[in-house]
């Protein structure tokens, strides 16, 4: 997290569209998630950076990535997980996971609560931001005009 | 009759393909209605679906209750035959395939290749390489958990003919990039390995559990979303587990002190 922007948004960038091709998403959505999940990590970096809560930067990163993939889903015509899940996996909790898991080998108790509970909160409010962007209607994101399907 | 049979047929197998590659339900069960739709009578379509199983029944005027149930096994996450199943389904409802034809692109769909052994696994490198230095290590902490990445990406070769729950695969996943970095560390070409095993755990996260939890649970489908929920929580501690396991074998192999 001490790179410039420019260099985390095109590293966020290529994780992301790793992601989009390991889980086979269609060749051609897979530049537009890519680029969803770079512009969710630097969110997220600029907001922890900036107030130095990481569940604050989390959150917004993810209501980011959610409604970036809904409006992208009505314009490409592709289920919105297409585009969901490469920006919201860089967000997902593997470093507390491993700190979690390092805490028990340890016995250290504190560390082992500490991270367990930080996992738990990041989860939980990607999930929240998830729920929220989906709960409003779809006509919202129903914005600009939608790109002619496949056939 | 027959044509309602068949058309409850091609919707259940429609289903199938959409729960087997990773959509959420309720999309399912709405696609399941759609087709159902397309008959000339009001079939009265009630659906029923969970990650494990597909449930639907139609009401026709000709005809009793049919029912049927799919069972739903080897969940794979391949979102293009999510797509293009949801493609098709709207295509057939627009009148603009018949359901003969509907049936055999399915089939189609259903054994359409997936990417390369070779694009997977320079996937899975770039992948950890970018994440080791996102979480700020250096590049050459980053290319040392780009070999870990190889070897994530060699195990969906290993792992396709050999069937296993998606737990163990986890394990085995973490235990093997584990074993690999800690290979580099015990040259002495790399000092902090804990910022290389986060990296390199990256592509094993839960991630796509957790998202399609949080839409099921929003959705109203408490089953699949809890589900989906135990899943990822499961994962989670599978893949810990794979990195504790190594990390205290190497130490104890090593006298203790080392780690």
């Amino acid at each position: 997290m001490t790179q410039p922007y420019y260099i985390q948004f095109v590293l966020a960038f290529l994780a992301s569209l790793g992601f989009a091709v390991v889980f086979n998403c269609p060749k051609k959505a897979c530049f537009t998630s890519g680029i969803g999940g770079g512009f969710a990590w630097v969110i997220y970096v600029y907001i922890y950076l900036k107030t130095m809560n990481e569940v604050l930067g989390i959150f917004v990163a993810s209501l980011f990535a959610a409604a970036f993939s809904r409006f992208f889903s009505y314009r490409h015509m592709e289920p919105s997980t297409v585009f969901l899940l490469p920006g919201v996996i860089p967000l997902v909790p593997g470093s507390t996971m491993y700190h979690t898991m390092k805490g028990i080998l340890d016995s250290n108790i504190f560390e082992t609560f500490m991270e367990a509970t930080k996992a738990l909160k990041v989860a939980g409010v990607i999930a929240i931001a998830i729920m929220i962007v989906f709960v409003l209607p779809y006509s919202y994101f129903a914005i600009g005009k939608q790109k002619k399907p496949r056939f | 009759m027959v044509e309602e049979k068949l058309l409850l047929d091609f919707a259940l197998s429609v289903g199938e393909v959409m729960t087997k590659n990773g959509a959420e339900t309720q999309r399912v069960e709405n696609t399941i209605e759609i087709i159902l739709s397309k008959s000339r009578y009001n079939l009265m379509p009630e659906t029923f679906v969970t990650p494990t199983g597909i449930f639907a029944s139609i009401n026709g005027p000709l005809h009793g209750t049919i029912t049927k149930v799919k069972r739903v096994d080897r969940r794979t996450i391949n979102l293009e035959k999510v797509s293009a199943a949801n493609d098709l389904s709207r295509r057939f409802v627009a009148g603009e395939v018949t359901l003969r034809k509907a049936f055999e692109e399915l089939s189609e769909i259903e054994t359409r290749p997936t990417y390369k052994t070779i694009t997977m696994v320079i996937t899975h490198m770039i992948i950890v390489f970018s994440f080791t230095l996102l979480f700020s290590g250096t590049l050459n902490d980053a290319l040392i958990s780009s070999t870990a990445g190889m070897v994530l990406g060699l195990r969906m070769k290993i792992f396709k003919k050999i069937r296993l729950a998606s737990f163990v695969r986890g394990l085995a996943a973490s235990m093997m990039a584990t074993a690999t970095i800690l290979l580099w560390y015990h040259f002495g070409l790399t000092d902090n390995y804990e910022i290389i095993i986060v990296g390199a755990l990256m592509p094993l996260v839960p991630g796509f559990a957790i998202t399609n939890a949080a839409k099921d649970v929003m959705y109203g489908d408490f089953i699949s979303g809890s589900a989906r929920m135990l899943d990822a929580i499961l994962t989670a501690v599978f893949i810990a587990a794979g990195v504790g396991i190594m990390l205290t074998g190497y130490n104890y192999l090593m006298g203790g002190a080392v780690l």
